[in-house]
């Protein structure tokens, strides 16, 4: 039997390694699939805290639920605005994205 | 503010008594949807922003009316309150409304200089994100909080990448998204952490949970506080998460840059004061300490950082920065306790700066939309010499940059003023003082386009200068912010009492 905290340190360590990539990769997909594992991140949280919780309550599921959807609307608008930044630039690396500064 | 429990059905006419003006934004932006879906490619799509346009005053007219339904009848409620509806979300609905219905008008000129655009999905977009505002401002629930967050956020990233082909648009949009999404996930992974402790996602019983386990679970709340806090200071351009702004004002159409500049702040405003007033109220004491630093470090960044700007609109951006600062001393003086009265006076401070930034920011977007097409950049250059070319525009931009700037008879000063007075009720000194100072380093960087403007020569003594010319739509939208303005300034007491008359959590 998985103890909560498991699950909690699985959270944050997947929060953690979203970040991390989020903040540091070079290509925007590798990006936007890291902020996609921060977002999983959440929704791990709010899972084990609807099952194990003080207070366990269906609420943390729904919300995971509502969770998931937007981040999948989030993620396809996010590939929508690298096509179209792709068209304009012929470069989806994050370190060519320096046309406008400061 | 009771909870049932059980199930209970809700009908139409429940959905409707509580969420009207919602409603009627929803199956307007579908309609305009279906509408260029089914119409064939030659027919005109002109009609979208005018029936856009219309949605919204009828909008504006049912929340107006909404305010007489909470005086009769208390405050509404829909499914537990997962949806409130009360004179603080009306106020701020208001403002959204307002600020939509001035961005459409200031896009019909945005579309015919630019026939590429997008135009029905220009003006759906621009109806759902507002939807995704007023639902923020209602929200009494963290999963509708986030959904209305997420609707306005996904719509302003798609609104921005809407010019076509241009590589600053979609270069704004992309660093807007990326640092947009990642702000949602802190939300989300602090409104977890808020969930597990209390096992409740409604704001008012998770924030009675709150105050009953603040002395054993407090580590975790505070993550989740502040987890919550750097997502929403991302949302509202705080400042060490404020680089998105600038760049992402820059690459977007002088219409969605007002939107942004003010719809999105305001819900963002709307959905942090709601959230701490009912999460955190007894454990504000503690707490507002690091909305403090935030609102000091982003009242200094925001006004140092714009000296250095030369184009028009990162200055702009940075000051829209600044003004996120100053909006949240309100809300920090709350630190010095919750009562009724305190909360009265920071919602009506807030409110009145907020109103007074409405009618500035969309006039001087306005001006400056006819400026820079006239001179082909964005530099403050472009300004150079405008009094010659149009008095009109020269005096209007001044007083909309004068009023960000706090000069009196203006709505900034009197916005400036009492948020002023409020820190200095509360004993928040310091934070007085420094409002003070960088309001004054702010009155340099304006005045460096004022000097523009006035002194600036374009062209050799005896020859003709060019007259500078104004679309109508432009043209209202200059003089109503500028009625609104001068107005704000030199009548504040009349809407000071209208607020002092509100039912605001009913």
């Amino acid at each position: 039997m998985l103890s909560v905290e498991q699950f909690l340190t699985l959270a944050a360590i997947l929060f953690c390694i979203g970040l991390y990539g989020a903040l540091t990769k070079r290509n925007i997909i590798i990006v936007l699939v890291s902020i996609e594992l921060m977002l999983n991140a959440a929704n791990i949280n709010l899972l084990t805290f609807a099952r194990f919780g003080l207070v366990p309550a269906i609420n943390g599921q729904v919300f995971t639920l509502f969770a998931m959807t937007i981040a999948a609307a989030e993620l396809a608008v996010g590939l929508a605005i690298l096509i179209a930044l792709y068209r304009n630039r012929n470069t989806s690396d994050v370190r060519d994205q320096d046309l406008m500064k400061w | 503010m009771n909870l049932t429990t059980g199930f209970t059905t809700i009908t139409f006419s429940d959905v409707w008594h509580v969420m009207a003006p919602e409603l009627i934004m929803i199956l307007a932006g579908f309609a305009i949807l279906l509408f260029d879906l089914f119409v064939s490619k030659g027919t005109s799509r002109r009609l979208s922003p005018w029936l856009g346009v219309v949605t919204v005053i009828v909008a504006i007219v049912l929340v107006i009316r909404n305010f007489g339904v909470v005086a009769a009848e208390g405050p509404g409620q829909l499914s537990n309150m997962l949806y409130v509806l009360d004179d603080y979300g009306n106020v701020f609905k208001l403002i959204f409304l307002f600020g939509t219905l001035f961005t459409l008008i200031m896009s019909i000129d945005f579309f015919k200089k630019n026939p590429l655009v997008a135009v029905p999905e220009y003006t759906y977009l621009l109806l759902f994100g507002t939807v995704g505002a007023m639902t923020m401002a209602s929200a009494f629930d963290l999963i509708t909080l986030f959904v209305g967050l997420e609707i306005l956020s996904i719509s302003s990233y798609i609104l921005v990448a809407m010019r076509k082909g241009n590589s600053k648009a979609t270069e704004g949009a992309m660093k807007y998204l990326v640092i947009g999404s990642i702000a949602s996930a802190f939300v989300l992974y602090g409104m977890s952490f808020i969930y597990g402790i209390t096992g409740q996602t409604n704001i008012a019983l998770g924030g009675q949970m709150i105050a009953q386990m603040w002395m054993e679970m407090q580590p975790v709340l505070l993550l989740g506080f502040l987890l919550m806090l750097v997502g929403f200071g991302v949302k509202i351009s705080l400042v060490p998460f404020h680089q998105w702004a600038p760049d992402t004002y820059e690459g977007a159409a002088n219409p969605i840059t007002s939107f942004l500049a003010v719809v999105s702040k305001a819900a963002g405003f709307a959905l942090i004061i709601r959230t701490f007033i009912w999460g955190f109220a007894r454990e504000f004491g503690e707490l507002y300490i690091y909305l403090a630093i935030f609102a000091a470090l982003t009242m200094i960044v925001g006004n140092v950082a714009a000296l250095a700007q030369k184009n028009i609109k990162r200055l702009l951006a940075y000051s829209s920065v600044a003004q996120a600062g100053y909006l949240l001393i309100p809300l920090v003086t709350l630190g010095k306790g919750t009562n009724e009265h305190n909360i009265w006076l920071a919602l009506g401070e807030t409110v009145f700066y907020l109103a007074g930034y409405l009618f500035m920011t969309m006039g001087a977007f306005a001006v400056l939309t006819a400026v820079t097409r006239e001179a082909g950049n964005e530099t403050i250059d472009a300004f150079r010499g405008l009094y010659k070319r149009s008095p009109f525009q020269a005096v209007a931009m001044s007083v909309f940059l004068l009023s960000m700037a706090g000069m009196p008879i203006t709505a900034g000063f009197f916005g400036k003023f009492y948020i002023f007075l409020g820190a200095i009720n509360t004993g928040l000194y310091w934070l007085a003082a420094l409002l003070f100072v960088t309001s004054a380093i702010a009155f340099y960087y304006y005045f460096g386009v004022l000097k523009a403007i006035f002194a600036g020569e374009t062209s050799e003594e005896g020859t003709a200068v060019p007259k500078l010319g104004l679309p109508w739509s432009l043209n209202l939208i200059v003089w109503i912010g500028l009625i609104g303005t001068v107005g704000l300034g030199v009548f504040p007491n009349l809407f000071l009492d209208v607020l002092n008359g509100l039912h605001w959590f009913g």
